[in-house]
């Protein structure tokens, strides 16, 4: 018993004490005699073997956090992918400083590879006061004093942190000085920016602090190449090495050797590499990448310790582990492997092409990546350098017989050859699914039961009614190579319920259309399925050299407004639930997108380039050149379309359009201003226009009436902008004159913040408008004030009249329309308008106000409160809506003037790793879009919630409009509006539910007067209509 | 040079165009004034909209009224009514729109209110017009103009093609009704 306690106790002790051991940091040194620089942790020689490394998978972006994710997951993960790295030989892998100390911890102590920690310094925006500033300024003190700060507290998280192996000072901010924006452009040649010394400084200061803080590993810069070293070596003196990201090929020459002369520190590659694919050739090349991979670390090893050379180089790390299918156009195409290659240079000879791009930005993986499951867990395939580098990195640099002899025989030895069939039959047993030209990517399927029932005082009556819909979709992805990919989803029906509440759906499209003769009611008869088969949506990509061309029908695009579209001449189009509702066919078109030489071209064609557009081409011109950008773009209608789904879509007559815009970037402010010539088709077309008068007026109306005619003058337009984007405080200032013709289009561009009121973006008003963005912690507080006021106001409705004593004949007057009129008063209404938003959010790095907001936001709580109020003195035009059978007819007359206000919050709360609530409260007065004149004021609370794989939607709305167009239109309200669907799945549901599912839906409502489909009690005026549904449904998906 | 001169020529339009005069007051006018010059031998006739586009037509851009319709239908001026008839017809195409539009069209043919070498052809748009009301419109039905008398128009619409001249067409004949009176039906 005795020897049992005490064996006890001596475990203990032991445990204790190896635990003691095990906790301490490593002592990374870096060594330097005559022999040269090497570096070596807790004593013993380290050559950095290291890979930049992070889990991303397929349809993901930056914005996905590997360690936002269940401790499970990141376990699979890592076990995964550095048991793999360890066997190729890896010892350390680079990553941003996000990754939690004690997965550092884990990856060491079970893999044995050591994380370099990065410090971004700025390099894609910081956080200064509580505002996320994207444009670093590295002279500016507060920018300064926050990244310090917060480097400190980083250094301050990892000091203690076994594993941790190198700390690294931000990711090429040089070559932020130049670029325009976060994607991979061209390399500058030079290094001229004077904003440079403000850049070094400041890597200075932070080398300086990391030291004082951590004394027990080295510190060295991620430049891009070593550009600047004059300074570096001037501002930086407390490095321990230099490293940067290069991209010379094969070889870097000189750099080594500059390297020790100008620094006289070792160099660590931070990046380097190849990519997988040949540019010219148009298909992945992993044998030229394992080729250039296998010279640059055969020069690694000759410029490395006691080799006779410059002896400076103490390893580096590859770019990349695996490939990065979201890095070109960083929020689209997520899913797609794009070829697009990016930006060029000739150190890369084997697809150099002078005049084109050959760095293909998603393809730098050493492995390529498999498609996730349903939980988004991926597997990679090693490609060929994987195999050739392991053979490689056999060979220890530091051994006493590593000669520069001994190296040379050792990497000429290795025949990548040998290493080719590795891929080859890894990547054809992962993609075994997917080899072919075309192939099944994806069979959607969606059963549904429903039954409803209503009361008396409803159209539908008592009886209940039963309901089944049964809809298939099947997506097909062709892939005949030389850059030409498409993709086509197919749409079966085969039951359409025509029971429900809400009976205007996707799949009531195949319902044989019955339109009612004028003046007769709609028939509640059942219709037949009468168009089982439709093609629900295609896209085409088709990338050459000089150009993309992409193919859409009713797959999305987006606007132009971050390239020049001042006016919004071509808007996005992506409609969500509405283009299914509605059966819209749009759009359907080509973008074409110039490269190389013809960079900065786009050219857009297509019958419905957007939803209700005209047949049209537009062609746009977009240029940087250093602080300034211009753009000129044209839009010339074609073809009159005819017809329409829903209000909300409505073709107008044919247009030709023509707008300039310039903009200049300087220090904190950027000015923007820009012209527009629209509506010539227009000039001469007549139309009438009312002016007040006290005197003798037009049938005692008030009015005097003005037939007139559209003029040259009448078509141009013009808008200036000044922004600050300052610290703490951001703001903006615009002005407009737009010419009663000078038509432009909703601007979809995101300017400072989450603003709920714009200026609209019709012709026919000026307007003044400012507001500014401001933090205190973390709240954004953003106020805007806005006034516009049409140049010619809208038409009030006046009856005509005849006098059969004079014989006299009076016109009527009426509110012009789009559809019968050259120009209206309709959104350019005049407006006297404040708008507070207010935002909580402590994570603004994550910014909150996009449209995918609800499931990306990653902070335990956020919420915004938006307050609007719009004072709106005179009314407006007629606006116009849509018949059963497509054709479109204007209202007789528009509400009068009424001031109306809303208040909004909106809330995602993220209590747990596996659970989201998502929360909008809503009250606010509205008006009809039609010709009522019945103000109404509504309140709603929206509530969605996810729980693992249980997802859970519902909506309480009372003195609401019902949810389609038409009911605004016709200003047609619920006393009360309630839907609840709950359902469970497979794997978590996305923002839209899709996936393999089941789930229970219900939707209940009460009518009254103002209710579509509600039958009046004679006996009982104040009896409410009642409906209910209740349905349950099966989603089936791949 | 070219492009100098191009937007030289432009702003000058530019600031021509911004300086010419306002537009027009608007004040009522007679229909006395309104003249009936054959525009186009299908306006009226559903379902052509030429009507819409004819210089003379007073309506063009704004339709008579509800009331107003049935007002400058009993002032007498046939050629006012013709054109706020078929206006209508466009707008809201039923039977009692068209049954008028023929019905003003004979008018003016029979009292000669169009030019001597346009009488042909407006008889021929009344029998059109006319027949339309048989061929589009069979189930319409209409009052008289004070509103009293409720009247199938299929007959009147027969009978007038019968008083132009013409032959009705589609296989209508009159028939004798339970009440005695001629009726037309189709066979």
């Amino acid at each position: 018993m005795m020897n049992r306690y005490l064996l006890t106790v001596l475990l203990l002790v032991s445990v204790s004490s190896f635990e003691v051991v095990w906790a301490q940091p490593n002592e990374v040194v870096v060594f330097h005699d005559d022999r040269g620089w090497k570096l070596q942790v807790d004593g013993k020689d380290f050559m950095v073997f290291g890979m930049n490394w992070g889990y991303i998978p397929i349809g993901e972006n930056y914005s996905y956090s590997l360690w936002d994710q269940s401790d499970a997951f990141i376990m699979q993960v890592l076990d995964n992918e550095m048991a793999m790295m360890r066997d190729m030989g890896v010892n350390a892998i680079r990553l941003f400083s996000d990754i939690p100390p004690r997965w550092v911890e884990y990856i060491y102590e079970k893999y044995g590879i050591m994380s370099a920690v990065n410090h971004l310094m700025g390099r894609y925006g910081f956080e200064i006061n509580g505002v996320f500033v994207p444009n670093t300024d590295y002279g500016d003190p507060a920018t300064r004093k926050a990244i310090l700060d917060d480097l400190r507290a980083t250094v301050e998280r990892y000091v203690d942190t076994r594993g941790v192996l190198i700390y690294l000072l931000g990711n090429e901010n040089n070559y932020g000085l130049a670029w325009t924006g976060f994607e991979i452009q061209d390399l500058p040649e030079g290094a001229s920016d004077p904003r440079a010394e403000h850049l070094y400084s400041l890597m200075g200061e932070a080398a300086t602090l990391i030291k004082s803080l951590d004394d027990k590993r080295p510190v060295a810069l991620a430049n891009g190449d070593i550009h600047y070293l004059d300074i570096i070596a001037r501002t930086c003196k407390d490095i321990d090495a230099m490293g940067g990201n290069v991209y010379r090929g094969v070889s870097s020459g000189d750099l080594f050797e500059r390297v020790r002369k100008e620094l006289n520190v070792p160099f660590i590659y931070t990046e380097f590499g190849a990519d997988a694919y040949d540019a010219r050739l148009e298909k992945e090349d992993d044998v030229s990448q394992a080729w250039y991979l296998l010279g640059q670390w055969r020069e690694i090893y000759e410029q490395s310790y006691g080799k006779g050379k410059a002896s400076t180089s103490i390893g580096g790390f590859i770019f990349q582990w695996a490939d990065g299918w979201w890095k070109f156009r960083q929020e689209e195409n997520l899913d797609v492997h794009d070829t697009n290659a990016s930006w060029v240079t000739a150190a890369y000879p084997h697809d150099y092409v002078e005049g084109r791009n050959n760095m293909n930005e998603e393809w730098w993986g050493i492995a390529a990546k498999n498609w996730p499951d349903e939980n988004k867990f991926a597997t990679v395939t090693p490609r060929t350098a994987y195999y050739v580098l392991r053979e490689a990195f056999a060979l220890d640099p530091y051994a006493p017989t590593t000669t520069a002899e001994r190296v040379a025989q050792h990497f000429g030895s290795i025949r990548i050859a040998d290493h080719i069939h590795h891929y080859a039959t890894g990547r054809a047993l992962s993609e075994v699914e997917r080899l072919g030209v075309v192939r099944v990517s994806d069979i959607r399927m969606r059963y549904e039961s429903s039954v409803s029932s209503g009361n008396a005082q409803t159209e539908r009556g008592e009886k209940q009614l039963l309901g089944h819909t049964e809809s298939f979709w099947t997506d097909f992805e062709i892939n005949p190579g030389l850059g030409v990919s498409a993709r086509l989803s197919l749409h079966g029906v085969g039951a359409v319920a025509q029971n429900r509440l809400d009976n205007i759906f996707y799949e009531t499209r195949a319902l044989e259309v019955v339109v009612p003769e004028p003046g007769e009611a709609p028939s509640r008869a059942a219709r037949k399925v009468a168009d089982r088969f439709a093609i629900y949506a295609a896209d085409l990509t088709i990338e050459q050299p000089g150009f993309t061309l992409n193919g859409f029908f009713r797959t999305g695009h987006f606007h132009w407004g971050y390239e020049g579209d001042f006016f919004g001449l071509y808007p996005e189009a992506n409609y969500g639930p509405n283009l299914d509702i509605y059966n819209g066919q749009a759009p359907i078109g080509f973008e074409f997108t110039g490269k190389g030489e013809m960079n900065g071209l786009k050219l857009a064609i297509g019958p419905e380039l957007w939803w209700g557009a005209n047949a049209a081409v537009l062609v746009k011109y977009y240029r940087t050149s250093g602080k300034w950008r211009y753009a000129f773009i044209h839009h010339e209608d074609i073809v009159e379309a005819s017809g329409a789904q829903t209000s909300f879509a409505v073709p107008e007559p044919l247009n030709r359009r023509s707008s300039f815009y310039f903009g200049y970037d300087t220090g904190s402010f950027t000015l923007e201003f820009g012209g527009i010539f629209s509506g010539s088709p227009k000039v001469g077309d007549p139309f009438t226009w009312v002016e007040k008068t006290d005197g003798s007026s037009y049938l005692d109306s008030g009015y005097a009436i003005i037939d007139d005619e559209v003029r040259l003058s009448d078509t141009f337009g013009g808008r200036a902008r000044i922004i600050y984007n300052g610290t703490p405080m951001r703001w903006y200032a615009q002005g407009s004159l737009m010419g009663p013709v000078a038509d432009g289009g909703y601007d979809y561009a995101t300017l400072l913040t989450g603003w709920s009121i714009k200026e609209s973006g019709r012709g026919n008003h000026w307007a003044l408008s400012t507001g500014f963005s401001t933090r205190a912690g973390f709240f954004e507080i953003a106020p805007q004030f806005l006034y516009q006021k049409p140049i010619i106001p809208a038409n009030p409705k006046i009856d005509d009249f005849y006098n059969r004593i004079t014989g006299i004949y009076y016109p009527a007057v009426r509110p012009r329309s789009i559809i019968d009129d050259p120009f209206v008063v309709g959104d350019n209404r005049e407006i006297i308008a404040g708008e507070l938003l207010i935002v909580y959010d402590p994570t603004p790095g994550t910014w909150f106000h996009t449209w995918d907001r609800d499931i990306k936001e990653n902070a335990g709580f956020v919420a915004a409160l938006d307050i609007w109020y719009r004072h709106q003195p005179e009314q407006r035009d007629a606006n116009t809506f849509t018949l059963g059978d497509g054709s479109i007819a204007a209202f007789g007359a528009a509400p009068p003037a009424e001031d109306v206000w809303e208040v909004k919050l909106h809330t995602v709360h993220n209590p747990s790793r596996d659970t989201r609530v998502v929360t909008t409260l809503l009250v606010g007065e509205g008006q009809s879009r039609g010709e009522d004149s019945r103000l109404i004021r509504r309140y709603g609370i929206d509530m969605s919630m996810w729980w693992r794989t249980f997802h859970a939607r519902t909506k309480l709305h009372f003195d609401d409009w019902g949810p389609y167009d038409f009911h605004r239109d016709f200003n047609l309200t619920y006393p009360i509006q309630w839907y609840l669907d709950a359902s469970y799945g497979l794997a978590p549901a996305g923002l839209e539910g899709l996936g393999t599912r089941f789930g229970v839906r219900a939707q209940f409502r009460t009518l009254d007067e103002n209710s579509s489909e509600f039958v009046p009690d004679p006996t009982r005026s104040t009896r409410r209509g009642r409906e209910l549904e209740i349905g349950i449904y099966v989603n089936v998906g791949l | 040079m070219k492009l100098a001169q191009n937007i030289t020529g432009l702003l000058v339009l530019l600031v021509l165009s911004a300086c010419s005069e306002p537009g027009d007051f608007v004040y009522g006018s007679s229909f006395s004034d309104v003249p009936f010059v054959v525009f186009d031998k299908e306006a009226g006739i559903h379902p052509s909209k030429a009507v819409l586009d004819d210089p003379n037509n007073p309506f063009a851009r704004v339709s008579s009224g509800e009331t107003t319709k049935w007002d400058i239908h009993n002032s007498g001026n046939r050629v006012a009514a013709f054109y706020s008839w078929a206006t209508w017809l466009v707008v809201q195409p039923t039977g009692e729109h068209q049954y008028y539009v023929a019905v003003s069209l004979h008018q003016i043919w029979s009292q000669g209110k169009a030019r001597p070498e346009d009488l042909d052809t407006v008889r021929e748009m009344a029998i059109g017009a006319y027949q339309s009301v048989l061929d589009n419109f069979p189930d319409a039905a209409s009052y008289d103009s004070k509103g009293k008398t409720f009247f199938e128009l299929v007959t009147s619409a027969f009978n007038g093609i019968i008083e132009l001249g013409g032959t009705p067409t589609g296989g209508w004949v009159l028939v004798q009704g339970p009440d005695g009176n001629l009726k037309a039906v189709r066979q």
